[in-house]
């Protein structure tokens, strides 16, 4: 059994050359059918298909998906450090961009927990009337 | 001298990466949220930078080798998507209204309210799809014409302000239902307030966790419409 079972590194590398072959072909279906949802997310999706009708094993990417989801922020810090480049706009529009996001998280929050309550009601109330 | 070596790619990609070993360290001991690994970690990359006096065109050699794993990154999303599918399907009906009530919720509100300060419209582009999780926020920008900076920062603080004060907002907010509690927070601030609902209770996690991935689906399918409807 031991000479079947792959190793962690060769299983890494398969995951990885996995993800790359999802996010070609989702680019290039969102860019050959001029598609509204970005090349990225066709393959995420693509992904998600192939693991519901089990052309992919999930142990086959869960690995490598863990290791750049895991550390996702290291990712993100370049465009992050590219806020210097536009500096002075977010001198000028710092505080509405600030005040935006942040009252925009607090109303989401309460209504999209109300709306969850609201149809959990709704549901209750359908059982009720015996 | 440091001038010289923070030119070549490998150096720039090598310091951008320990840098966050080191703060992701510090997190983890503290996790104070202020120590959050890609604020600080951005801020001493730029502390370096300054001090070697190195533009950001030549660090962003290095840098865009980085950022091509977002690609795969995003892909990956793929697999927690798929192990919330036995979650999903049990809360299907509470699921697919908060994470659609609140999609189009963020997509307005962030906008109304940005514009009502007088936000330039690539701003307003920018920050849309502050409440999907990074890299779709980032595809999303990419199709909106939005600035690709921007909405990481704006993706961070939103993710930031969710996991400090989501528990607290639901509390004043007279939610019960644990199920609502976690959709409302991962559909506002996806992983950053996921990071809280599971501290929370099992119930909240589990819930805020199934919600990240679809917002950043149902927030790529609208935003467009409501974008151009809006602005």
């Amino acid at each position: 059994m031991a000479a079947l079972t792959k190793k962690r590194g060769a299983k890494l590398f398969e995951g990885f050359v996995i993800l790359l072959l999802m996010q070609s072909t989702g680019t290039f279906l969102s860019n050959y059918f001029d598609l509204i949802l970005p090349g990225n997310l066709v393959g995420l999706l693509l992904l998600f298909l192939a693991l519901v009708l089990r052309i992919i094993k999930l142990d086959q990417v869960e690995e490598t998906a863990g290791l750049l989801l895991d550390n996702m922020m290291a990712l993100f810090i370049p465009l992050n450090v590219g806020l210097i480049t536009i500096l002075p706009r977010i001198k000028q529009e710092w505080l509405a961009i600030m005040v935006s996001l942040l009252a925009s998280t607090v109303i989401v929050m309460v209504v999209t927990a109300k709306a969850v309550e609201f149809s959990e009601r709704g549901r209750k109330n359908v059982k009720q009337p015996s | 001298m440091l001038n010289s070596l923070l030119r070549e790619p490998l150096i720039q990609v090598t310091v951008t990466l320990f840098v966050y070993l080191l703060t992701n360290r510090l997190y983890r001991r503290f996790h104070f949220f202020l120590f959050n690994p890609l604020i600080l970690a951005t801020l001493i990359v730029i502390y370096i930078l300054h001090y070697a006096k190195i533009d950001y065109a030549v660090y962003s050699q290095g840098g865009d080798m980085i950022t091509f794993l977002l690609g795969p990154a995003t892909v990956a999303l793929g697999v927690p998507l798929y192990k919330q599918l036995p979650n999903i399907r049990s809360n299907l009906k509470g699921i697919s209204v908060g994470v659609i009530t609140g999609s189009i919720t963020a997509i307005v509100s962030t906008i109304f309210i940005a514009k009502a300060l007088g936000a330039s419209r690539e701003t307003l582009l920018s920050i849309a799809a502050k409440s999907t999780t990074m890299p779709i926020a980032l595809g999303i920008t990419g199709i909106l014409g939005g600035n690709d900076k921007i909405i990481v920062m704006a993706v961070a603080v939103t993710g930031i302000f969710g996991g400090v004060i989501g528990a607290e907002i639901m509390k004043m907010a007279g939610i019960k239902s644990r199920i609502a509690v976690g959709i409302g927070i991962g559909t506002a601030s996806h992983a950053g307030g996921t990071s809280r609902a599971i501290r929370i209770g099992e119930t909240e996690g589990s819930m805020s966790g199934a919600a990240i991935v679809l917002t950043g689906l149902v927030t790529a399918l609208l935003a467009p419409y409501i974008v151009k409807w809006l602005i």
